[in-house]
């Protein structure tokens, strides 16, 4: 492996940080696990498009159009299947399930629209969007795209990260995570956090989903389905839950995958992340990070 | 009937899903939320169809061999994740789907790789593969009924109270990880000799989904819910096609609503509809639904998530 | 001394930093009716937990008639004869009364008759095809109980049987251990209503904070100064 090797760890593992945090938020403080996640990923990448088809818009107010878009997807999701879920099935387990099934239809939902908007085809971002370069940087090639997705993935990760552990609303989360009864009786309102939740969650998806469109210079309605398996590998490998655990998940993801494809070969590339999951829920389900003791009282 | 002859693809695709959605239900019926029948269906379906073809096995053989090797691997499965738990167990077995995908793309002389295998000689009849169903859906009737069907309702709904009254639960799982297995190669195999051609990407998430979708649709609660909602699905795209390019939005739709407002399925509406007749009304209480739940709300939500439960290791 | 029906040797159950339980010893003989009292969180359900192994023993032994069952899975230790009913009442919604109690003897070859003579002696015969969730609450106990004692165990573990039941029913459920008891079955009843374990228990183990503080005759050991305080709090924390 060499320096640009590890470039592509560090560019690969950021997208799949912006990918998984949204889905580790969604499932570890609601226990929803968010199908649809890909492809509100993938519609924001086609928002952009949309956005840009006829007018030329900078990349910093597509961004922001796309990840508040995205969000309302992911909060409307919220409000009108997963909340209904949660009142009508007493059952934790079956809500969940419930949940899960929900979420891929509304996957299917997005998804078949993305197949009438873009009429089956493979579309691109308008490249005025943001004008790609190269340097050089210490001998490794790199694009400004790429610099962003990495400086992006970062900055996101580290305002999460000191919200989730540092601020008031932030543990607010982590005490939704631990007992939603106890919430409705300390005065949170539980369904204004799943609403928010689901809101950043989104907007996170949205985010990553321009820039990887941007990177890949193309947008189609499956776009979403594989980086699905990986993120949830990503969440199970970093511990459900835990925000810090799927960011160093995802490079170990990034790495794993990388290393595959230069020592053995692209086409078992994939199952790296499949193989992963399987490994981890058997020898350690509670992810390589999040600490010890479920709390039995 | 000329109906049945102008819809006999459709009728057959049917059965032969109706097959592999057993084989989701009987699984999620019994608390084990496995989806990893479509890669089952997908070993059944190209160990039948290379016997036939490159070995020139006869059909039922071949099926056989399949249905024998996807319990093999189906009991292997079983100890290796047996002690997951609901969306934890799905996801790793929606990622042994995806590893059996990756392995039929890639092992090229055996499943002719990314393209599949075509030209396989069809040798299952409508009315053997009607048979096939009658068999199966009658020996599901009675599985579900007796001891075995209060094993399996005491597994979905409450796996401590079956443990202390002495099941034994991880053994009870692994049987019906296996059967589920062996039920999903059969379908496998099947649709291997019906419909000339497979390839990987049948084998993948499409398949998981509407074999879900079949379920949902037709309900867990009742044997035949698997059934009524193989036909219900695989008619869905004939009775939306006024849609037109809108198909997949109407029916990702469906299956969103029917979630939501009917978890029980189409057994579920059967049941409230009798239950209101004869004004007595056996509680549904589905994987999706138990809309006679009798837990104390702290006694359920104040768990933190857990991929293993308590007591049920190994 | 007759053999010990049940013995527990020093048993720790740590869940991370709790001690639910911090080494209990106890000996039950058989055919009596043994009490546990405690504040909340005082470690009884965790113990009797610990009996059916739904939870890890930390540390120490139990034995059931000489066999050891600490390493057993909980399905083990049912099918050596130990049944119990939980502190929230779980039945199966779906299953009548009937097959809620024919789920315990379902692997036996008298089944139903076992099935039917609990029932019988649960006063449930009457309402036996109906579903549980139609029925009042102190009824819906007393099935739980039909089906702990259909398969003829050998110690039957009660928690808390009697919360959120009046006076008459209370008396009832007392009245059916008492005869369990005169029929030779041992029981271990987790209670908080003094009266009724008074009433109704051969001796009493009272437990504060995962440890044993205390055990005896019911009334000589309720009465005990480090009993009242377990339950009411220090005395100048009272006075204060």
């Amino acid at each position: 492996m060499d320096a640009q090797d590890v470039l592509n760890v560090v560019v690969i593992g950021s997208i799949y940080t912006l990918f998984a945090l949204g889905l580790t938020l969604s499932w570890g403080v609601l226990n929803i696990l968010n199908l649809a996640h890909g492809a509100t990923f993938m519609f924001g990448g086609l928002l952009a498009y949309l956005v840009t088809k006829d007018t030329a818009l900078s990349l910093w107010i597509v961004l922001p159009i796309s990840a508040i878009a995205c969000g309302l997807i992911a909060v409307l999701l919220e409000v009108v299947a997963y909340r209904q879920i949660r009142k009508r099935v007493a059952d934790l387990h079956a809500s969940e399930l419930a949940t899960m099934i929900a979420s891929i239809g509304a996957a299917a939902v997005l998804v078949a629209l993305a197949e009438v908007i873009t009429e089956n085809q493979l579309v691109g971002i308008n490249p005025e969007t943001f004008n790609v370069t190269r340097t050089e940087i210490f001998g490794i090639g790199i694009t400004n795209l790429e610099i962003v997705i990495v400086v992006m993935a970062a900055i996101l990760s580290i305002l999460l990260v000191y919200f989730v552990t540092r601020t008031r609303h932030g543990r607010a989360l982590r005490a939704l995570a631990q007992d939603p009864y106890t919430c409705g009786l300390m005065g949170i309102s539980q369904n204004a956090l799943a609403a928010a939740t689901m809101f950043v969650s989104g907007a996170l998806a949205g985010v990553a989903g321009v820039l990887l469109a941007m990177q890949l210079n193309t947008v189609e309605a499956r776009l979403g389905e594989p980086l699905l398996l990986k993120a949830f590998a990503v969440i199970i490998l970093g511990g459900v839950g835990s925000v810090q655990g799927a960011i160093a998940a995802a490079f170990i993801l990034a790495f794993a995958e990388t290393f595959t494809d230069v020592y053995i070969g692209t086409s078992v590339r994939d199952a790296v992340a499949f193989a992963l999951i399987i490994l981890l829920l058997l020898f350690r389900p509670q992810g390589l990070f999040s600490r010890v003791a479920w709390q039995r009282a | 009937m000329e109906w049945f002859s102008d819809n006999e693809t459709l009728i057959q695709a049917a059965l032969a899903g109706a097959i592999l959605a057993y084989s989701f239900q009987i699984a999620m019926r019994a608390g084990v939320f496995t989806l990893a029948g479509v890669g089952f269906w997908g070993i059944g379906g190209y160990t039948t169809a290379y016997l036939v073809t490159e070995r020139e096995w006869m059909t039922v053989p071949a099926i056989l061999v399949g249905i024998l090797l996807s319990g093999i691997i189906g009991l292997a499965l079983a100890l290796v994740l047996g002690r997951l738990r609901s969306l934890y167990l799905a996801m790793a077995t929606v990622a042994f789907v995806l590893l059996v995908q990756i392995v039929a793309i890639n092992w090229e002389d055996v499943t002719g790789g990314a393209g599949g295998m075509f030209g396989i000689p069809v040798t299952i009849s409508t009315w053997q593969l009607l048979l096939v169903v009658a068999v199966v859906s009658v020996a599901l009737l009675f599985f579900e009924r007796g001891a075995r069907g209060r094993t399996i309702e005491a597994m979905r709904l409450d796996e401590q109270v079956a443990m202390s009254v002495g099941i034994n639960i991880v053994r009870e799982r692994d049987l019906i990880f296996v059967l589920s297995s062996m039920l999903a190669a059969l379908s496998g195999g099947i649709a291997a000799m019906m419909f000339n051609t497979l390839a990987p990407e049948q084998a993948g998430f499409g398949l998981i989904v509407d074999t879900l979708m079949m379920v949902v649709i037709g309900g867990a609660a009742a044997w035949w819910g698997a059934l009524v909602g193989a036909f219900i699905v695989t008619w869905l795209p004939e009775l939306l096609r006024f849609t037109g390019d809108y198909r997949g939005i109407v029916e990702g739709l469906i299956v969103v609503l029917v979630v939501v407002y009917a978890p029980e399925g189409f057994v579920g509406l059967v049941r409230r509809v009798t239950g209101f007749i004869s004004g007595r009304r056996k509680p549904v209480g589905t994987p999706f639904a138990d809309d006679t739940a009798t837990v104390m709300p702290d006694a359920k939500h104040a768990q933190p998530e857990a991929a293993l439960p308590e007591g049920a290791e190994r | 001394m007759t053999a010990s029906l049940l013995t527990l040797d020093d048993v720790k159950v740590h869940f991370g930093g709790v001690k639910a339980v911090d080494g209990i010893s106890i000996d039950l003989e058989p055919g009596k009716l043994y009490g546990i009292v405690g504040p909340n969180g005082s470690g009884k359900t965790t113990l009797i937990n610990a009996v059916s192994r739904f939870v890890h023993l930390s540390a120490g032994d139990i034995t059931l008639d000489g066999t050891r069952v600490s390493a057993m899975k909980p399905f083990q230790v049912a099918r050596h004869g130990v049944a119990r009913t939980f502190q929230a009442i779980r039945l199966l919604p779906t299953l009548t009364v009937r097959e809620n109690v024919l789920m315990a003897v379902d692997r036996k070859p008298d089944a139903k008759k076992a099935t039917d003579a609990a029932l019988e002696r649960l006063n449930l015969t009457r309402i036996a095809d109906e579903y549980p969730d139609n029925l009042p609450y102190g009824t819906r106990r007393r099935i739980e109980i039909a089906r702990a004692i259909a398969p003829d165990p050998k110690l039957l573990m009660l928690d808390e049987p009697i919360a959120g039941m009046n006076r008459e029913e209370r008396a009832e459920i007392a009245e059916v251990m008492k005869s369990l008891r005169d029929d030779g079955l041992t029981q271990l009843l987790i209670e908080h209503d003094l009266r009724i374990v008074l009433n109704t228990c051969d001796h009493l183990f009272v437990m504060n904070f995962g440890k044993k503080v205390a055990e005896g005759p019911p009334h000589a050991t309720a009465a005990l100064p480090v009993v009242q305080e377990a339950y009411l709090g220090r005395k100048h924390d009272v006075d204060a």
